[in-house]
Parts: structure tokens; C-alpha cells; sequence
């Protein structure tokens, strides 16, 4: 077979797995998301900490900005790494933004549980905070795997055109991290 | 012998997958022993299990569900599973496709590992503090919550579990998808093959459920939250210091969307299996290729709204209830359809009676005894009257252990000249399949007739207590002493596999069957193919033998 034709079929190959991954993520993440709407919809009181005064002492709106913006900066930057419009040479500096995006959205997320807890509000104190603590939990730890793998990327010496396409994964990746963090939000706090 | 070479994976995972399955039986036999003699001494049950479990040489409650539970947890989890999907499909599929290998082999291996780690820590949980895992392998709070660390152990090995599966899924599936020799269109792939990908995708879209059922459940044993207890919850009288709060339904929907699924991750590969060696051993071409595969596509996809059928008493409703009843009827149809074009398959072959070929037509009536019993089961009036009692093991048993267990038998007399290169002795595998038969039959037919009669499954006594179960009791030992003489004859199939390794028959390929991976030496070298094959035709080729 001829070194393209391989190359090809690596693509291909790389392409399928990356989407059969993300649709296990959706459903791991989708089955977390809805035992919360089950508990949710099954209880008649959800005290959430922030509905009965907390928001006052804890910049809450603020903190969401922050988060999504984090995540928000990590999909622009790793939307560069596929190539569009970029120097190849310099991708991977682009690749060093998407990871250090990655890691201040999870550290922000260990700083919220470790002030929330705090305060005495530990998941044990109620069902409606371990969803809590589940839920962001699960999104900070997806994060994180995404800066490591835009670490392997930035480390990773393959040719340009080789990188780009990680980079093109690596972009699906973050998108999902977003949109699953735009639906942890709207589903704590909003609903 | 290449570390990622995809035969040295599968390998790996069809002996270690033999070995739990070992292990399996072991714990089967030791409950069962306690069935049929309930109470009495086991001789040096003592001096194996020590004091704790096994005072005076009788198991003690606590360590029969021990066993109950990680026998069925090894057998489905650790040995038929891993065999069936990421062993053979390993092995198998990147030859019967014409591939040098995989796509993502380091994945691969890196699931096997990750497998036998996870294996590993859940049967060395038998020596933790209270033993292993004892609440069922459903693990149905809030029993489980309240179990001894095994129970730990137990939910980050299915968490691990979640994960090798998932990387080996994603392997199989992009392998067939990039790496299929030039020429093989997807309607010329081998059944076994489609078989293969429905398999790993159930895999991959399913566990994740169980994982996140994991993630909660282990949150309540270890963080002390409540997610899946209730409010107001006391043992022996004693009130729970938990918040309480949560749902314990909510676990056995989220454990239930993948393990009925799992069922699935047992049967399609068995059905895959047997197309093979029947097509092989009648010379026939499969009967009606085209809707086989759209069957098993609509079995595997249909699979996975059913869940809830497990649930039928747990007062979740009539809306749920009907609508996962009339899931569960529709459910049939297409397994009835592969059923019935294996059997026409079969219209006119000549058919060759290879120890193979006898465990793939077993393998026909039996998972049809299983499913057909399983049709009171997903009614809600009938199931009321059997819902966990002995005909539900009876149901399931006859789907995995007569079934799934029989097609696997098959597919290692099929493949193994493949493998090695040499047959296994034909006669000792008659013996085999002869014994296995009618040992399995008078294990599990009378289990229907217990279940009826009103016996609940998961007795430490085998329902001494009862006086309904009476009658019934005088089978237990016929039972075991079945079980006993099914693993005989096990030992009859062990000493033909290591015989034949060495000194059986040399053989390239016995069966002159016609898919790609006989196109292959036996056994096939790094890379497979000495010229990569080039595909012009459907996988089966034996009905142009006879024109
Ligand atoms: C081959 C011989 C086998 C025999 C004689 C056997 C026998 C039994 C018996 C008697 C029980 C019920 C124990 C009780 O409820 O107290 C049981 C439970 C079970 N078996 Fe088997 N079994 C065999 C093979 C298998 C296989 C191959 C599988 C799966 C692939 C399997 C899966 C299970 C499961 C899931 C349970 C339920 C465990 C629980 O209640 O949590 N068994 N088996
Ligand atoms: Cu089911």
C-alpha cells in the first residue's frame, strides 16, 4: 500500500475512535446529568446552598463568567491548532494556551468545592450538594484529561500537517468540555 | 511474538478470560455444594476459607453471598464478556477482515491490562475485611452501601472495567472501519464481524451508565452522601446517620441500562459465532445475509430501551410499566428473525457433525429455550409470580451458560487450528460436547420447574424454611452432583486443548471454510497476510460448491 494510503486509513482510523470516545463521554456524563434530573424531579425540596443566601458572601455570577470563559479560551485557542490560518510552525505555542486554560478552570473548580466545604457544605450534607460536587467534579476531571492531552499534542514531534489534525480532535474534545459545562450550569443553577 | 500484535492481545484475553472462568465455576461449586446439603459440614472447607467464613467446615450466610455474588460478577464481567468481545473480536476480526492489525494497537493493550487489573482487585477482594463484594452482582442499594469494603473494591473494578471496554471497543470498530483489504465492502464483511462492531458499540454506549452508577455509589460508601438512599432509613432499628434524601431506583435504572444491554454484549457475538461455524460445517451460505445483519443492527440498537423490565415490581408505574413491556415483546422479534435464519441456513446443507458444529446446533435450541421462557419474564402479570425466583436463573442460565457458553466451545474448536495451527482430537471433543450437554440440561431444566414452584433465587438454604420449597429440595443434590460431572468433563476439553497443541493433527484449514481469515497461514505471522488479499466476492462461498 502506498505511504499515503496509509496515512489515510490512519486518519480515518483516528477520526472514528476520537467520535466513538466523545459518544462515551456523553453517555458517561448524560447518565450522571440525568440520576440529577431523577433526584431532582423526585424531591420536593432542592435547597441548594445559594437559593437560601449564600450568594451574597460568594461572587457566583462572577465565578461562572470565569469558568466559561476559561473553557470558552480553551476552544479558541485549539480551534487554531487545526491549522486555520496559522503558521504551522507556531502551533505549538496554541497547544500551551489550551493547557493553561484547562488548568486554571480546574483549579477555580477545587477552589469553589474547597470554600463551599468550607463552610461546612461537604456532599454529605445533602443530596442536592453531592449532585453538586459530582457533577462540576466530573467536568473539572474531563478538563484536565483535555490539558494533558494538549500537553502530548504541544510535546508531540510529528509533521505539521500530522498536528493539525490532532489538533482538529483535540478542538472536538474542548467543544464538548464547553458545551457540557454550559449544561452543568444552566441544570445547578439556573433550573 | 509481538507485545501489541493483535493475536498476542487476543490471546491473552481468551486465556485469562478461561482462567476467570475457572474461577467462576470454583465459586459455583462451593454455593452449590451448600445447596444441596444445607448445613452440613464441608470437609476442609475449614482449612481453605479459615474460621471466619467457614466455622467447623460450614459457610457461613455471609460468605455464601460472597460467592453468589462474585460468581455471577466473574462469570459475566470477567470471563464470557471479555472472551466473547474483546478476545475473539481481537484475535479474530482484523484477520477476517484482511487487516495487518489493528488500528490503535497500544490502546488495545493497554485495555487488557487495565482489564486483568480490574479483575485482579475484585477477586482478591475475597481477602479484604468481610470478604468480597456479597450484595448480588446487581449491587442493589442500599445494601450495598451499607456492605463491607469488598463492595469498594467491587465498583472501582466495574469503573476500570468501563474504561478497558471502552478503549477496546473503539479499537475494534476503527479498525473495521480503516483497515478492511481493498474490496471488502461493508455488505461482504463475515456476520461474525457485524456481530462484533453492534457488540462494541452496546459496549461503548452503554457502560458509561454503570460507571456513573459507580461514581454515586461510591460517593455514598465513601463521602457519606445519600444519592441513593432514602430519607428516614434504619438498620436493625437503629436510624442511619446519612442525610438521606436520594433514590434507590435511580441505581437499578442506571445498573440495568447497561447490564440488560450486557445480555446483549453476551448473545451477539454467541450468534455471530455460530453463523460462522454453521455456514463452514453445512456448506450452506447464510440464509438471508442481508437481513441478519439489519436484525442484529435493530437487536443491538433495541437492546438498549428494554432496562426496565427488571423493574417491573418496583412500583415505578403503569405508563413506565407498559411502555417497557411492550419494549420488551417488540424486542423478540428480531432475535426470533436471526434465530430462524440460522436454522433455514441449515435447509439442505450437508452437514459435517465436527465437535463445532454439534455446540453451534446445541447452541440453536437452547438460547431458544432462553428466550422463549424469557417472554413471561417481561410481562408484568406473569412476572409477579416468577420475579426472583429460581426460573429467572433458570431463564438466564439457559441464555449463558447452555447458550453464550456453547457457541464459545464452538467457536475454540473452529478457530483453534487457526490459532495453532493443529485440530483438536475430534473424539475427546465429542466426549466433551456429550457430556457438557446433558450435564448443563440436568443442571437448569429443574431450575424452572423450582422457580414455578415458588422458590426464591439467592437462598442460603436453598429455601429449607419454606415448606412450598419442600418438594424441591430433594433435586439439589442431582444438581450438584450435575455440576460436578460438567466440570469432569471439562477436564476432558483442558487435557485435548494442551494435548493438541503440541502433538494434534496438523492442520491449515480444516474446514475449508471460505472467509478471509483462512486465507491466512495457520498460525498467521506478524502481519497476517504473506500478500495482502484483495476481496471480490461475499464472505461465503459454499453454496457455489454445489452449483
Ligand atoms: C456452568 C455452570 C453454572 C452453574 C451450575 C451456575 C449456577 C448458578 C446458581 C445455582 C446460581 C444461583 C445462586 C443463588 O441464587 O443462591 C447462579 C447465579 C448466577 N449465575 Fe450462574 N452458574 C453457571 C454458569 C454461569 C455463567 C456462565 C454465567 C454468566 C455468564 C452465570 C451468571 C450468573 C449470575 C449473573 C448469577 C446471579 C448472581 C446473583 O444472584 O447476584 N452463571 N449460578
Ligand atoms: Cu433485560
Amino acid at each position: 500500500m502506498s505511504a499515503i494510503a496509509v496515512a489515510d486509513r490512519r486518519a480515518q482510523a483516528a477520526s472514528t475512535g476520537m467520535w466513538l470516545f466523545l459518544a462515551s463521554i456523553v453517555m458517561f456524563y448524560g447518565s450522571l446529568f440525568s440520576g440529577f434530573v431523577l433526584l431532582r424531579a423526585g424531591s420536593e425540596t432542592w435547597e441548594m446552598p445559594w437559593k437560601t443566601g449564600l450568594s451574597a458572601e460568594w461572587p457566583m455570577a462572577v465565578d461562572h463568567w470565569f469558568r466559561t470563559m476559561w473553557i470558552g479560551f480553551a476552544v479558541m485557542q485549539s480551534r487554531r491548532l487545526s491549522g486555520a490560518g496559522v503558521p504551522v510552525a507556531g502551533l505549538p505555542r496554541y497547544s500551551w494556551l489550551v493547557v493553561l486554560a484547562g488548568v486554571f478552570f480546574f483549579a477555580r473548580c477545587v477552589y469553589v468545592a474547597g470554600w463551599l466545604a468550607a463552610q461546612g457544605l461537604v456532599p454529605s450534607a445533602s443530596v442536592p450538594l453531592a449532585c453538586w460536587y459530582v457533577l462540576n467534579g466530573a467536568v473539572a476531571v474531563l478538563v484536565l484529561g483535555g490539558s494533558i492531552a494538549a500537553v502530548w499534542v504541544a510535546l508531540e514531534r510529528v509533521p505539521p500537517t500530522q498536528r493539525a489534525r490532532r489538533g482538529a480532535m483535540l478542538q472536538r474534545y474542548w467543544m464538548l468540555m464547553l458545551a457540557l459545562w454550559l449544561i452543568t450550569v444552566t441544570g445547578l443553577y439556573l433550573v | 511474538m509481538r507485545l501489541s500484535d493483535h493475536k498476542t492481545i487476543g490471546l491473552a484475553y481468551g486465556v485469562t478470560a478461561a482462567g476467570f472462568l475457572v474461577v467462576g465455576f470454583l465459586l459455583m461449586l462451593l454455593f452449590r455444594w451448600q445447596l444441596a446439603w444445607p448445613g452440613q459440614p464441608m470437609p476442609i472447607a475449614t482449612a481453605i476459607f479459615g474460621e471466619t467464613n467457614a466455622p467447623g467446615g460450614i459457610l457461613l450466610p455471609e460468605f455464601y453471598y460472597q460467592l453468589v455474588a462474585m460468581h455471577g460478577t466473574v462469570m459475566i464481567f470477567l470471563a464470557v464478556v471479555p472472551f466473547a468481545t474483546a478476545g475473539l473480536g481481537t484475535y479474530l476480526v482484523p484477520l477476517q477482515i484482511g487487516a495487518s492489525g489493528l488500528a490503535f494497537p497500544r490502546l488495545s493493550l493497554l485495555a487488557f491490562v487495565v482489564y486483568a487489573a480490574a479483575g485482579l482487585l475484585m477477586v482478591a477482594s475475597f481477602a479484604m475485611p468481610g470478604g468480597a463484594a456479597n450484595s448480588g452482582w446487581t449491587s442493589y442499594p442500599p445494601l450495598a452501601i451499607l456492605a463491607s469494603s469488598g463492595q469498594t473494591a467491587w465498583l472501582a473494578g466495574v469503573f476500570l472495567l468501563g474504561v478497558s471496554s471502552m478503549l477496546s471497543a473503539m479499537t475494534l470498530i476503527a479498525t473495521v472501519v480503516a483497515h478492511r483489504a481493498p474490496g471488502l465492502w461493508l455488505r461482504r464483511l463475515p456476520f461474525f464481524v457485524w456481530a462484533q462492531v453492534v457488540t462494541a458499540l452496546l459496549l461503548l454506549l452503554a457502560f458509561p451508565a454503570l460507571q456513573a452508577a459507580a461514581v454515586f455509589q461510591l460517593m455514598d460508601r465513601v463521602a457519606g452522601t445519600s444519592v441513593f438512599l432514602p430519607s428516614g432509613l434504619a438498620v436493625s432499628n437503629v436510624p442511619l446517620t446519612v442525610s438521606g434524601g436520594g433514590n434507590p431506583l435511580l441505581w437499578q435504572h442506571l445498573f440495568w441500562f447497561l447490564a440488560h444491554p450486557e445480555v446483549y454484549v453476551l448473545v451477539l457475538p454467541a450468534m455471530g459465532i455460530v453463523a460462522e461455524v454453521l455456514t463452514a460445517h453445512a456448506r450452506r451460505n447464510l440464509w438471508r445475509y442481508g437481513l441478519m445483519v439489519n436484525a442484529i443492527a435493530a437487536l443491538g440498537g433495541w437492546s438498549m430501551v428494554v432496562w426496565a423490565h427488571h423493574m417491573l415490581l418496583t412500583g415505578m408505574g403503569t405508563t413506565m410499566s407498559t411502555f417497557f413491556q411492550i419494549t420488551t415483546v417488540v424486542v423478540s422479534v428480531p432475535s426470533v428473525i436471526l434465530l430462524t435464519c440460522l436454522v433455514v441456513t441449515l435447509w439442505g446443507g450437508t452437514i459435517r457433525f465436527t465437535t463445532a458444529m454439534c455446540f453451534a446446533l446445541a447452541f440453536l435450541p437452547m438460547f431458544g429455550l432462553g428466550g422463549v421462557t424469557g417472554l413471561p419474564l417481561g410481562l408484568a402479570p406473569s412476572n409477579v409470580i416468577l420475579h426472583d425466583t429460581y426460573y429467572v436463573l433458570g431463564h438466564f442460565h439457559y441464555l449463558v451458560a447452555p447458550g453464550t457458553l456453547f457457541a464459545l466451545f464452538a467457536a475454540v474448536y473452529h478457530w483453534f487450528p487457526k490459532v495453532t495451527g493443529r485440530r483438536l482430537d475430534e473424539r475427546l471433543g465429542l466426549v466433551h460436547f456429550a457430556g457438557s450437554f446433558v450435564t448443563m440440561n440436568a443442571i437448569f431444566l429443574p431450575m424452572f420447574l423450582m422457580g414455578l414452584v415458588g422458590v426464591n433465587r439467592r437462598l442460603y438454604d436453598a429455601g429449607l424454611q419454606y415448606e412450598l420449597a419442600e418438594p424441591t429440595l430433594r433435586w439439589n443434590a442431582s444438581m450438584t452432583w450435575s455440576a460436578v460431572t460438567l466440570g469432569v468433563f471439562q477436564l476432558v476439553f483442558l487435557w485435548n486443548v494442551v494435548r493438541s497443541a503440541r502433538r494434534g493433527e496438523a492442520a491449515d484449514n480444516p474446514w475449508q471454510a471460505t472467509t478471509l481469515e483462512w486465507a491466512a497461514p495457520s498460525p498467521p505471522p506478524p502481519g497476517n497476510f504473506v500478500t495482502p488479499p484483495v476481496v471480490s466476492g461475499g464472505p461465503y462461498r459454499y453454496d457455489e460448491e454445489r452449483a
